[in-house]
């Protein structure tokens, strides 16, 4: 992040890999053993605790691992005002997901 | 500042050797999965309200141009996953030698095509 040592974002965008890595292999394990996916099966999925306590995990990992690779990208190829419109896009696109996000762990839809 | 350096960045005559191109690769399958979570989330939150919302997305998802945009995600989501396991393993000084390097590069690159393929039947 801005004014930080890089090596706080190395290890962040590692911890992150790994919690979005497990989330993704869980979400794959889940479809290949549901198939055709039934939405009794697909809420079950969502609204168990578990399922609550590692879809925000991965709410909160995808912000910062978002955010630390397109920050990476963006300032490797972009310079002055590109660079500074594009991170702000990026992180108005990211804090638009993490309250969607929110959303759908808290389960104030379900 | 003044850069005196020589340029070469004729992209026609300019060969990446395979390490490179699947580093680029990951940034872009990155860039794409961005782009695509603000629709993932709200294709997720919608199949979650009441069966019927649920049909609505699978019904929106059939259509071959959808099932082909959802190839293409799995895809970004596989060859960025596995290139991310293959600099986990070079962050713990695995693989770090010039051919095996060259190796995982070419296994990620083959990977994603290939649980793309896998998705692909399964979806099918």
């Amino acid at each position: 992040m801005v004014g930080a040592t890089g090596l706080r974002d190395w290890v962040l965008q590692r911890i992150t890999a790994v919690v979005l890595a497990v989330y993704v292999l869980v979400l794959a394990g889940f479809f290949a053993t549901h198939s055709p996916v039934r939405f009794d099966a697909w809420r079950g999925l969502f609204a168990a605790p578990a399922m609550r306590v590692l879809t925000l995990t991965a709410v909160i990992a995808v912000l910062f691992h978002a955010w630390i690779g397109l920050w990476v990208v963006s300032t490797d190829y972009l310079k002055g005002t590109a660079r500074i419109l594009v991170q702000a896009l990026v992180l108005v696109l990211l804090t638009g997901c993490f309250v969607w996000g929110l959303r759908i762990a808290l389960g104030a839809v379900g | 500042m003044t850069d005196r350096r020589p340029r070469f960045l004729d992209l026609r005559s300019i060969r990446l050797p395979v390490t490179a191109v699947t580093s680029i690769l990951h940034r872009l399958a990155g860039l794409a999965l961005l782009l695509g979570l603000p629709l993932a989330m709200g294709l997720l939150e919608y199949s979650l309200r009441t069966p019927e919302h649920f049909d609505a997305v699978r019904q929106g998802l059939s259509s071959p141009a959808a099932k082909l945009l959802l190839i293409a995600g799995c895809w970004a989501l596989s060859h960025h996953l596995l290139a991310g396991l293959r600099h986990l393993a070079l962050d713990m000084h695995l693989g770090e030698a010039r051919a095996a390097g060259r190796c995982t590069a070419w296994l990620v690159l083959a990977g994603g095509p290939l649980l793309a393929l896998l998705f692909g039947i399964w979806l099918w």
